[in-house]
C-alpha cells in the first residue's frame, strides 16, 4: 500500500504511520530537559559567549579544510554539500525550519568525522546579542576569501562541472520529479541560474561586511532585535511560527516573522556568497542557521511547556511529515534514510541542545491562558462543495459542547476552510457563516451568524487548495447568547461568495467557479 | 510684562519652526515612501498580535522594502533572499507594534532602497497589497 505525497513522491502506508507515530510522540512528549533525562550528548554553544571553547572554532576550522581537500566527486566535498542546498532547499514556507534542520545535522556529523574531533559540535551566532560578523569568521578558512577556496566562476565550473553532471545522472526518478518542481530539468538549468544570479561570487566581495566594517545596518539590526525575535517566538500555532503552508517544498508562498525578518536580512546584510543559494559555501552560513534552528527549539519548548502543538496540527500533519527530502547524505558520503520532512520533526538522533541564548526568555516567562484547554482540532464532512456566485457550500463539524462552552467564555475557536482558488480571483470574496438557517438568502457580515469574510490576496498561478484560518469565536459567542446553539447537533460552515463592492469579478476568461475542499474547527 | 511678552513670541517663533520643519519632514518622506492607512480588521482579541501581510511581486537584486510605521521607526524589512524569492510572488509578514495603531487605522510607510539609487515609494508590481492580521499569540509574564 503506497500513499502519494503532495509533491507526487511515494511512500508506503507503515513507513508513513511510524513517521506519524513518532512524530506524534515528539509532539506530545516534553523534552528530555524537562523530564530531567540524560543531557543530549553534544552542546551547540553561542561563538561569542564568554568562555567559548577555541578547540570549535579549530575543529571546525580543520573540517572545512579537509572538505576543501576532498576531490569533487566525493559527496563531502565543501561545493558539493552546498550544492544540497542550491538542489533541495526549502524557502518561503513550512519546511524552512525542518529541511536545514536536517541539512546541519548531517553536515555536523561529517564535520566532526573529518575533524576527529569526537565532541564537535557546530556553534551559532546569536545575532541578537551580536548583531555585527563575529571577529574569528574573517580568520584562516573561516573566511571565504581564504585561498584555500576557489577564486573565480571559470574555476568553480571547471572543478564541479563533471562531477555535477554525473551526479544528475544517478539521480532517481523520485529526486528528478522535485528537480522538476524546482524548475530544474537538466544540470545545465542549474548552471544557468548559478552564473546568471550570480550565485558564485569569486573574491572579492565573498562578503559585504568586512572586518574594518562587520556591523548590521540599520533595518537588519531591526530585524535580528529582541522585540523582533519576541514576535517572531510569539505564535501559538506551528504554521504562523514556521511559514505559511504550499504544496511542495520548492514553492514559495510566504515567509514568516522568523524566516522573512532575520533569515532574509542576515543572508543579503552579510551579501556575497550569503546572497544566494550557495551561501553554504561561506562557514558563517551554518552559524546562522544553527541560531534559526535554535530559536524553533525554543519556540518548541515554549509551546511544550504550555501543552501547546509543536507540529502542523490535525490533517495538516500528514502533509507536513511525508514531505521528501531526497538529497542528504551521511558522514561517510552514503544517501541517507531519513527521507522525509517528519524525520526531523525533532532534534532526535543527532542528539545536541543549545547553550542559552537570546529568545530563552519565552519559555521561562511563558504562562499558559487562564482556563486555556489543550489545543483540539475536529475534522468536519462536506454536505455540498461547489462554489458559484448564488451557491454556497457548506460542511458539517461535530465539536464537544465544552469547546462551544468555551468559545462562549471568550476562548479562542477557529474555523479551517480550504477553498479551490481559480486562477487571478479577483472581485469575489468569500464569507463565513456559522449555522445560518437551512437555505437563508441574503446573508450579510451584519447576521449574527456571519464569521468572517476571506479574499485571495496577491497573484495565483497555480489552481491549487488554499486554506484559511478564520476566527469563529464571536459568531459562536452571539449564537449562544441567543440560544441558537444546540450541544448535540454540528456546527455547520457555510461558505457563501459574493461579489466585492466596486470590483466585476473577473477570474481569468471564465466564468467564476469553485468548490469548498475541506472544513474543521479547533482551538490553538 | 515685557519679558513676558518676549517670552511668549520666542516660543511662538519655536512653535512655527517646529512645523515648518515637520512640513518638510513629512514632503520628504511622502515623495520617499508610500502611505497605506489601513484599517483594523476587527476588534483585537487577547492574547493576538498585529501583523502586516505583504504581497510583493518580482523584486530585483539588492532592492529591499522597509516599512515604517507613522513615527518612522522600521517595523521589518523585505529583503528576498535567493533569485527564486525575487521571482515573487510571495506574502511576507510583519510585526506591527500595538502602538502603531491609531484609532481604527494603522498607517504604514513603504519605501524601496536599491543599492546605488535614491529611496523610492514601491511600484504597484512591487508591493501588490497589504493587509493587517491577528495572529493568536502566547502569553508572557512580560507581557
Amino acid at each position: 500500500m503506497k500513499d502519494q505525497s503532495p509533491s507526487g513522491i511515494t511512500t508506503t502506508r507503515r513507513r508513513f504511520l511510524a513517521m506519524a507515530a513518532a512524530t506524534v510522540a515528539v509532539s506530545a512528549s516534553p523534552f528530555r530537559s524537562v523530564l530531567g533525562q540524560a543531557p543530549a550528548k553534544y552542546l551547540r554553544r553561542n561563538i561569542s559567549a564568554p568562555g567559548f571553547p577555541a578547540q570549535v572554532l579549530k575543529s571546525y576550522g580543520n573540517a572545512i579544510s579537509a572538505m576543501l581537500k576532498l576531490p569533487p566527486s566525493d559527496p563531502r566535498n565543501w561545493y558539493r554539500n552546498a550544492f544540497i542546498h542550491t538542489l533541495d532547499c526549502p524557502h518561503g514556507n513550512w519546511w524552512f525550519p525542518v529541511w536545514h534542520r536536517g541539512y546541519l545535522g548531517w553536515f555536523e556529523r561529517a564535520c566532526r568525522d573529518l575533524s576527529a574531533d569526537p565532541n564537535f559540535a557546530l556553534p551559532f551566532w546569536d545575532w541578537t546579542a551580536q548583531p555585527r560578523v563575529p571577529r574569528q569568521l574573517f580568520q584562516g578558512v573561516l573566511n571565504p576569501a581564504d585561498p584555500a577556496y576557489v577564486s573565480s566562476y571559470n574555476a568553480f565550473f571547471a572543478q564541479l562541472s563533471d562531477p555535477m553532471s554525473a551526479l544528475w545522472k544517478s539521480f532517481s526518478a523520485d529526486q528528478l520529479k522535485v528537480l522538476s518542481l524546482r524548475g530544474y530539468t537538466s544540470m545545465s538549468d542549474v548552471w544557468t541560474q548559478v552564473q546568471n544570479d550570480p550565485m558564485f561570487c569569486p573574491p572579492p566581495p565573498v562578503r559585504v561586511l568586512t572586518s574594518a566594517h562587520p556591523g548590521f545596518d540599520a533595518p537588519t539590526k531591526k530585524a535580528v532585535s529582541l522585540d523582533t525575535i519576541q514576535k517572531a517566538l510569539a505564535p501559538k500555532d506551528y504554521v504562523s511560527f514556521g511559514s505559511d503552508m504550499a504544496p511542495f517544498h520548492s514553492k514559495s508562498a510566504g515567509f514568516g516573522i522568523l524566516e522573512g525578518q532575520p533569515h532574509n536580512n542576515v543572508h543579503n546584510c552579510v551579501g556575497g556568497l550569503m546572497e544566494d543559494m550557495l551561501s553554504p559555501i561561506d562557514p558563517i552560513f551554518f552559524m546562522h542557521h544553527s541560531n534559526i534552528d535554535r530559536l524553533w527549539d525554543v519556540w518548541t519548548r515554549k509551546q511544550q511547556k504550555l501543552n501547546l502543538p509543536t507540529l502542523p496540527a490535525g490533517a495538516d500533519l500528514q502533509s507536513w511529515t511525508s514531505e521528501p527530502f531526497l538529497f542528504f547524505h551521511d558522514e561517510k558520503g552514503n544517501p541517507v534514510s531519513q527521507t522525509t520532512a517528519g524525520d526531523y520533526a525533532a532534534i532526535g538522533q543527532f542528539d545536541y541542545s543549545y547553550q542559552s541564548g537570546s529568545g530563552e526568555d519565552v519559555v521561562t516567562t511563558a504562562t499558559p491562558q487562564p482556563n486555556a484547554a489543550p489545543a483540539q482540532s475536529f475534522q468536519g464532512g462536506l454536505t455540498s462543495r461547489a462554489l458559484a456566485l448564488g451557491t454556497p457550500a457548506q460542511g458539517q463539524v461535530s465539536v464537544p459542547e465544552s469547546v462551544l462552552q468555551a468559545a462562549a467564555q471568550g476562548s479562542a475557536v477557529f474555523a479551517r476552510v480550504t477553498i479551490q482558488s481559480p486562477p487571478s480571483v479577483h472581485g469575489v470574496s468569500f464569507n463565513v457563516f456559522v449555522n445560518p438557517p437551512d437555505g437563508a438568502s441574503g446573508l450579510t457580515p451584519e447576521s449574527p451568524y456571519y464569521a468572517a469574510t476571506i479574499e485571495f490576496f496577491g497573484a495565483h498561478h497555480h489552481n491549487e487548495p488554499s486554506t484559511f484560518t478564520v476566527p469563529i469565536s464571536d459568531a459562536l459567542k452571539t449564537l449562544a447568547a441567543k440560544h441558537m446553539l444546540k450541544p448535540n447537533e454540528p456546527l455547520r460552515i457555510v461558505v457563501v461568495p459574493e461579489t466585492t463592492p466596486g470590483l466585476a469579478p473577473r477570474v481569468g476568461q471564465a466564468p467564476f467557479a469553485s468548490s469548498l475542499g475541506g472544513v474543521s474547527v479547533g482551538t490553538f | 510684562m515685557r519679558h513676558l511678552r518676549k517670552t511668549k513670541l520666542h516660543s511662538v517663533r519655536w512653535i512655527v519652526l517646529a512645523l515648518l520643519i515637520g512640513c518638510c519632514v513629512n514632503s520628504w518622506a511622502s515623495s520617499r515612501s508610500q502611505a497605506y492607512n489601513l484599517p483594523l480588521p476587527r476588534t483585537t482579541g487577547t492574547p493576538e498580535e498585529l501583523v502586516a501581510r505583504v504581497s510583493v511581486g518580482p523584486l530585483k537584486r539588492d532592492l529591499r522594502i522597509i516599512v515604517r510605521i507613522r513615527n518612522g521607526e522600521i517595523a521589518g524589512t523585505i529583503s528576498p533572499y535567493g533569485a527564486q524569492a525575487r521571482q515573487g510572488p510571495a506574502v511576507y509578514t510583519i510585526p506591527i507594534p500595538a502602538s502603531a495603531a491609531q484609532g481604527d487605522d494603522v498607517l504604514l510607510l513603504v519605501e524601496v532602497e536599491q543599492k546605488g539609487a535614491e529611496t523610492r515609494p514601491p511600484t504597484a508590481q512591487e508591493v501588490q497589497g497589504i493587509k493587517l492580521a491577528y495572529v493568536p499569540v502566547t502569553q508572557s509574564e512580560t507581557k
